[in-house]
């Protein structure tokens, strides 16, 4: 029982990745891939209706999260405390900067809007990378389940972690890679024009950077967390799982060469 | 993908200590009551399938080339 909800947790996180993952994706290049206001407004409409239903599965894995594994939830929430405010701001942000663009007539308040949906755009993915690199990293617990995580320290992985270490910068920057070139990959599929053109140049950018990066933080996240490959070695069959990566990356770096935007989105 | 290899990987484990790795939070001694799993179980695919819906929906609306910019709300 509690194992199938640990995976329906999964789920509802690889849903969110997925799907919000576009639009801040989109967000993180918002500027590159758009330069006058009329393909700003387009990039906009592009992910407008829809960014805040795709944040519904940050929520439900959220509650999920707290419903299924209270103790988690209470020890990780008070242990990346700072971290955690930061996000919030940063998603905040994200908000404020696209649904207030509209209302801004003058065009300095509007490049302030633009300005900040995109940098919380970008800096989204890398903490929620960083987050990931923390949990598989670990966290100082104690006895009675509790810890406190500075935002950093000296950067490296040891008995007395920051948040920030090399290794999750890595995490973060790969996350920050990954989702520019999904966002890239949804331009490409809903935009027309120059826009589309500079998406697609992107997105196949992104596609050579992201085996790369996906290579770095694998060799990374062995060194220092070993242990990761003992289920693998236990149960073969969790080989699936990476094997799809690489093939996803694969038809995704091929889609995008030959301009088949459908199927690189979709990878 | 590369978020469920990672799950994958830390299984049972959902925070691991870097102190002492008994200290860890799993799955078993982070896990709430089985009553209200049980109960919970019966309602997540409701949720679940109410979402599925909404989103076919919104994406059908949605679908297709933007065309033109500047009218609308964004």
């Amino acid at each position: 029982m509690t194992t199938l909800w640990f995976l329906l947790v999964a789920i509802m996180l690889v849903a969110y990745i997925v799907f919000d993952g576009f639009d801040l994706g989109v967000g993180a290049i918002y500027k590159l891939a758009a330069r006058t206001p009329e393909e700003r407004a387009a990039v906009r409409r592009s992910i407008g209706p829809i960014w805040d239903a795709n944040e519904v599965w940050l929520l439900a894995a959220g509650g999920t999260l707290y419903f299924a594994f209270p103790e988690l939830y209470a020890s990780s929430f008070s242990g990346f405390y700072l971290p955690l405010m930061l996000v919030l701001w940063l998603l905040i942000g994200r908000a404020l900067g696209l649904e207030l663009r509209s209302h801004a007539d003058d065009p300095l308040l509007g490049e302030v809007c633009d300005t900040i949906f995109m940098l919380s755009s970008l800096l989204l993915p890398v903490f929620l990378g960083a987050a990931l690199g923390n949990v598989i990293r670990g966290v100082p617990l104690d006895g009675d389940a509790t810890f406190f995580l500075p935002l950093w320290t000296d950067f490296r992985p040891g008995p007395h972690p920051g948040v920030l270490d090399w290794y999750t910068v890595i995490c973060g920057v790969v996350a920050l890679i990954a989702i520019a070139t999904h966002g890239a990959n949804y331009l490409t599929l809903r935009t027309t024009g120059e826009v589309n053109r500079r998406a697609r140049g992107i997105a196949r950018a992104g596609s050579l950077l992201l085996p790369v990066g996906t290579a770095v933080s694998l060799a990374a996240t062995i060194a220092v967390r070993p242990t990761v490959l003992e289920n693998f070695r236990a149960h073969p069959a969790g080989f699936l799982i990476p094997a799809a990566v690489v093939a996803s990356l694969v038809v995704m770096a091929l889609a995008a060469r030959r301009g088949r935007e459908r199927t690189a989105f979709a990878a | 993908m590369m978020l469920g290899g990672a799950a994958f990987a830390l299984f049972p484990v959902l925070l691991p200590s870097s102190t002492d790795p008994a200290l860890s939070l799993t799955v078993e001694n982070a896990a709430t009551g089985s009553f209200a799993m049980t109960a919970a179980l019966r309602w997540w695919p409701i949720a679940f399938v109410l979402v599925a819906v909404t989103f076919v929906h919104l994406y059908r609306t949605f679908r297709g080339k933007i065309v033109g910019g500047g009218e609308g709300h964004y």
